[in-house]
């Protein structure tokens, strides 16, 4: 019979498992995560990361310019500062739709500043790192200069774009 | 509208006050002050630097190769532009044969402070300044587009 002192083998195993389930835990914490905002842009869900958008305002009216291209509508006046508006569905391949029910983006990423234009907000989550996923070899279209990853919410595949790949994209 | 002495019309005097301001405003100034003509063309507010214009009449229906319609050199591309009170203003250009277009809805000289002239955002700027427009100004909540004719032509030239 073993000794009061000695450890049960029950008692081992159970250690054992609760230092692994500890172990887990503590990796599944310091998970690196990210927050991505997901948006309707056209008939299709999106998705930035958070860090490069600032704020998200109701529409405000663009005023046009002339001589710019059509993904550059115009001018947007942001509580007295301004900012280019960017069309990011003429990148998408989105049907161009009138602006007067969207929303702007404030996309902030070094030196670029600037409000893109989308039709609604989705949601704002905090997603591990490893759940991003390569954007497809076979993924077609406009979007594909514009595409970062790909990442799974509700259930449904979200191409994740790239604020840095958009503003390459457009200056000139 | 009225016929003045020299044939041309007006619009209740308007040019008149507008050329006679043209006439007393000295031709260089600092920094601290620029004055502005400002009109509109399809709902579009521009400025230009009174330093710059010559001379302000109402448009006569004058067909002469040299007089251009603003919208159609400043890329308002396939808009539908209406004018409803055209007038031709004469820029100087100091090279040549002055500069004649037909512009619309003339407001006054307004004097304004460089300090509240802001640049275009890095984006567009190289659009823009290629068709002369090089600022933008805030007023009464509506953005006032600054127009260098000068700079235009000069663009216009290199190209």
């Amino acid at each position: 019979m073993a000794s009061p002192d000695e450890k049960l083998k029950s008692e081992l195993i159970l250690d054992e498992l609760k230092r692994r389930q500890l172990t887990k835990d503590i990796v599944d914490v310091e998970e690196e995560r990210v927050k991505v905002v997901i948006f309707i842009c056209g008939e299709n869900r999106y998705a930035f990361y958070g860090a490069d958008i600032r704020e998200i305002i109701p529409t405000c009216e663009i005023s046009w310019v002339p001589n710019l291209p059509e993904y550059l509508p115009g001018l947007i006046n942001v509580r007295g500062d301004i900012e280019s508006a960017i069309d990011i569905r003429y990148f998408l391949g989105e049907k161009k739709a009138g602006h007067d029910t969207c929303l702007i983006a404030i996309a902030v990423r070094e030196d670029f500043h600037a409000g893109i234009i989308i039709d609604s907000m989705e949601d704002v989550v905090d997603i591990p790192l490893s759940t991003i996923h390569p954007p497809l070899a076979t993924l077609n279209g406009a979007a594909r200069d514009l595409v970062i990853g790909e990442i799974e919410y509700d259930s449904d595949t979200i191409i994740l774009l790239d604020i840095g790949k958009l503003a390459a994209l457009i200056t000139l | 509208m009225r016929a003045d002495e020299t044939g041309q019309t007006s619009i209740n005097g308007t040019n008149e006050v507008i050329n006679s301001l043209i006439a007393e405003t000295p031709p260089e100034r600092g920094m601290d002050s620029l004055n502005l003509l400002l009109f509109s063309v399809g709902e579009v507010y521009f400025g230009i630097d009174a330093d710059q214009v010559s001379e302000i009449t109402a448009y006569n229906g004058d067909k002469s190769d040299d007089l251009f319609w603003f919208h159609e050199k400043m890329g308002y591309g396939d808009k539908t532009i209406r004018y409803y009170s055209p007038t031709v203003v004469t820029i100087k250009t100091g090279e040549g044969l002055p500069y004649r277009v037909i512009i619309d809805s003339l407001e006054n000289i307004s004097e304004f402070n460089p300090d509240d002239i802001r640049p275009f955002p890095a984006l567009l700027e190289p659009f823009v300044l290629r068709s002369g427009i090089w600022g933008i100004l805030s007023r009464n909540g509506s953005t006032i587009l600054l127009l260098d004719f000068k700079r235009l032509l000069r663009q216009k030239v290199k190209n």
